[in-house]
Parts: structure tokens; C-alpha cells; sequence
């Protein structure tokens, strides 16, 4: 009786481990990697945002993201927009009229960000030129601006220093 | 019987935690929040219709309170 018993309370552990091990935690540094080699991230400063059409904060961000992207883009700062609208439609509508000057990338199912456990949206990770993770921003408000971009301008100045 | 007391307790024990753990990834994902995002599903989506049907409930029942407002109950305005 006790024995069947044991024996049922692995089974139940055995076929509970897959479910648990199905969706891992990842990284910033694991985001970063994922990216790196297919988007060039090498030597540049990179900022990572998780965005939705439906998210008006994530709407007023784009300005100030296509704003850094155009001053700094050529001194090697590279903006990697992940969406994670359902209705992707909905985002390319958004974009056709925004039209940012950097990659946009599709996150529909929110593989990504519930790998990443993010707690609000629009989320960024900004990362130096050497790959390493030095900020995670979340949500945007105007004023988040002058911090994000002395953030962004001391990252790009830190090859300069070397 | 001590050792099957202990196991069943132990059984129990697992399984309720399992059963408890199962309502903990009920909530909505912020990422999944389109549709809860839509103006129309906001608890106060349309504050004027509120005011009015709040208004008609006061002026009828010559009751308030509870409504956000404040007022005698006398029904007169």
C-alpha cells in the first residue's frame, strides 16, 4: 500500500518536472546573446525595448528613442524594439506611421518576455559596447528622457575613454 | 504506522501545495493586457452616462450615498 504510494508520488514528481523546466529564466546577458551575433550587437551601445501598440507609454517612447537612434546611431548606439502585441497588424499599423529608424522585432506569443518575467511594459535593458547589461528602465515618463540619455551618452563615450 | 501517518502527510501536504501553487500564474501577464487596455473596458469608461444614471437613481430613490456624491437624500434637484 505504502510502496504503491511512493511509487504514485513519483510519477506525479517525474511528469511535473518537464512542466517546470519548460519555460527557464533568461538573462539580460542571454537576451543580449541571442541577439548578438544575428543583429551585429559588437562594440555597440544596445537598447533593448519591449513595447505594444496598445501601451500608450510605449506610443510616447518612440519619439524619444527615434530621437537617439538618428543623434547616436552613427557612433555606433543600436535600438532593438521586441513587440508584443497579439495582433501584430495592429503594431505594423503603428510603425507605418511612426516609421523608427531602427529593427523591430515580434514577440507575439510573449516567449521572450515571460522568459524575462517583465513586470511592466514598455521595458529596456541598455547594455555597454563590451555586452555587458548595465541598466533595466521600465515604463516611460517624459522625465525618464534626461536619465536615459546621459545613460545612453556616457555608454557611448566609454569607448573614447579606452 | 507512525512511517504511514508521516506519508500521508507528507502526500497531502505536496498535493495542496500543488493545488495552491495552480492559481499563482492566473494573473494577466503585463504583456497580455491588450484588450484590458481598451478605453471600453476601463471600470469608468464612460463617466458622463455614470453621472446621469447616478443622477436619475438619486432623484428617484430621493436616496444618495455610496455613489461618489454627496446630498441630502431630499430628492429635489
Amino acid at each position: 500500500m505504502l510502496k504503491s504510494h511512493f511509487l504514485a508520488l513519483l510519477v506525479y514528481f517525474a511528469l511535473a518536472l518537464p512542466v517546470a523546466a519548460k519555460d527557464k529564466p533568461k538573462s539580460p546577458e542571454l537576451l543580449y546573446a541571442e541577439f548578438a551575433d544575428s543583429l551585429g550587437l559588437e562594440n555597440k551601445v544596445v537598447y533593448i525595448d519591449f513595447w505594444a501598440s496598445w501601451c500608450p507609454p510605449c506610443r510616447q517612447s518612440f519619439p524619444f528613442m527615434k530621437e537617439l537612434s538618428r543623434k547616436y546611431g552613427s557612433e555606433g548606439f543600436l535600438i532593438i524594439a521586441i513587440n508584443l502585441d497579439k495582433d501584430q497588424a495592429a503594431a505594423r499599423s503603428f510603425l507605418a506611421e511612426s516609421e523608427p529608424p531602427f529593427p523591430v522585432l515580434y514577440d507575439s506569443a510573449g516567449t521572450i518576455a515571460k522568459q524575462l518575467s517583465l513586470e511592466a511594459i514598455p521595458s529596456s535593458f541598455i547594455y555597454g559596447r563590451d555586452g555587458t547589461f548595465r541598466e533595466k528602465h521600465e515604463g516611460f515618463q517624459p522625465e525618464d528622457t534626461l536619465k536615459l540619455r546621459s545613460l545612453v551618452e556616457s555608454l557611448i563615450k566609454e569607448r573614447e575613454i579606452k | 504506522m507512525k512511517i504511514r501517518k508521516i506519508f500521508f502527510l507528507i502526500t497531502g501536504l505536496v498535493f495542496a501545495l500543488n493545488i495552491f501553487s495552480g492559481c499563482a500564474p492566473m494573473g494577466v501577464q503585463v504583456w497580455e493586457r491588450d484588450i484590458l487596455a481598451k478605453p471600453s473596458m476601463q471600470l469608468d469608461a464612460t463617466t458622463n452616462d455614470r453621472a446621469i444614471d447616478e443622477h436619475i437613481y438619486f432623484s428617484k430613490e430621493a436616496s444618495s450615498g455610496g455613489g461618489g456624491f454627496g446630498g441630502g437624500g431630499c430628492g429635489c434637484n
